[in-house]
């Protein structure tokens, strides 16, 4: 070939491009992402910041019960026995401050009392759960409140399934 | 123009991709950052946490025949992390079917948040009823991971979904691609936001606060790489089912009881 400047220009614009990209990328990632590639391509701290995230929840009875001894051991072998405390309640860091970790240690030491669990008392509380329901499973037990309160003779209330049943105890 | 012999053009066309090509073999430099990135294999310092990513394997399993509609999963959740007002990490459908051939009519009321009422209006001879949670899946070949054009959005060693909050830049593109809805962006922290299965609980042995709310144990959460695990067995020996197999997203999430009606 005669002329073949163009071509050689053309050649070393496009070289030129490369290797200011990959010049320029190797140096970004490394001062603005020194994290990336950790574990793949993406930055190794955000898995970290993901985990450093506030726990509020805590880890069902076993965060309770060290506290709430006689409350826990009540509820065994009832038929709420297999519901986390915090269903109903709230979670526990509304009750208490802790640092996660503590919940294994189960140590009631290391739980800092912050305020007031709350305790729910509506009847609306009840009916998410027990209200009589076609998609709901025919082994699970349920009632059709209207009815129920007409069988029982009871006024219809705010709370009024604690009149008869405890939450921690609820079978008659 | 002037006429350039086969041979010629060969040889200058391969001159040049082969020029260009060779800038492939740059991240293959031993010692250099590029070379992390290409190898992977950059070990972590025990770091912050001291936990290792690559030990684990999470899985969720959701068990239909046992769920209530209480909502006490979708309460929980927006309870740990946040979620604010009209978006859901997780929710609750109702399906109620009567005759085979017609579709099934579907509602989730607050996404399951207060229950569901037990009178339906304008629904009648059902014949079949039941709720379905649902959540993001955290697939194995994730659309929303594919399409991120930030790479804000990334799978985790140990198979959980997250968004890097830093990169994102809330385009909305993931939210699109999601075939199960499960993403939305945060108005509040203007980054896109869906189930993490608890990453920050997880992480520290504990159980993501859907599965510790049920109370009827439908949802349940494991780490297929831990041998004595519950849900490995279920897996194993019982038989699932996944939303929208034919999208070939790979999830994550089994679910035990899946109907045909389910979308």
């Amino acid at each position: 070939m005669v002329h073949t400047k163009h071509l050689w220009r053309a050649i070393l614009s496009i070289v030129f491009v490369i290797v200011l990209y990959v010049v320029g990328r190797v140096l970004i990632v490394q001062f603005l992402y020194p994290t990336f590639g950790e574990y793949g391509p993406y930055r190794g701290e955000a898995l970290r910041e993901e985990i450093a995230l506030e726990v509020r929840h805590g880890s069902g009875q076993s965060s309770c019960g060290p506290c709430h001894r006689d409350k826990v051991a009540d509820f065994q072998e009832k038929a709420h026995a297999s519901i986390n405390c915090e269903t109903c309640h709230a979670p526990l860091i509304t009750h208490v401050q802790f640092d996660d970790v503590e919940i294994f240690l189960t140590n009631p030491d290391n739980f800092k009392r912050t305020g007031q669990m709350e305790i729910q008392q509506a009847r609306d509380l009840c009916i998410r759960c027990h209200e009589s329901q076609p998609a709901k499973p025919e082994d699970f037990p349920q009632v059709d409140i209207v009815d129920h309160l007409k069988e029982m003779e009871v006024e219809n209330s705010a709370d009024v399934c604690l009149g008869c049943h405890d939450p921690h105890a609820p079978s008659i | 123009m002037k006429i350039i012999s086969r041979r010629h053009f060969l040889r200058d066309a391969l001159t040049i991709i082969l020029t260009g090509a060779s800038a492939m073999l740059l991240p293959f430099i031993p010692g250099r950052k590029m070379a992390a990135v290409a190898s992977s294999r950059v070990r972590p310092e025990p770091g912050l946490t001291g936990y290792n990513p690559r030990a684990h394997r999470y899985s969720y399993i959701m068990d239909l025949h046992r769920c209530i509609g209480c909502g006490s999963c979708v309460q929980a959740c927006n309870r740990e992390n946040n979620v604010p007002g009209r978006f859901f990490r997780t929710w609750v459908e109702r399906y109620q079917a009567g005759a085979v051939s017609a579709r099934a009519s579907i509602d989730s009321p607050s996404g399951g948040l207060f229950g569901f009422p037990s009178a339906t209006a304008g629904v009648s001879g059902v014949s079949k009823a039941y709720f379905v949670p649902k959540m993001c899946n955290h697939c194995s070949e994730a659309p929303c991971v594919q399409v991120c054009p930030f790479g804000a959005s990334f799978k985790s060693p140990d198979g959980v979904v997250l968004v890097d909050k830093e990169r994102c830049m809330a385009c909305g593109y993931c939210v699109q691609a999601c075939p199960y809805a499960a993403r939305w962006i945060n108005p509040i922290t203007r980054v896109a936001d869906k189930c993490t299965w608890c990453y920050h609980r997880t992480t520290k042995g504990l159980q993501p606060a859907c599965v510790q709310a049920c109370p009827t144990q439908t949802r349940r959460f494991g780490d297929l790489r831990d041998p004595y695990d519950s849900i490995k067995k279920v897996l194993e020996e019982q038989r699932v089912g996944v939303l929208q197999p034919h999208l070939l997203t790979k999830p994550n999430c089994y679910y035990l009881g899946l109907d045909k009606e389910v979308r």
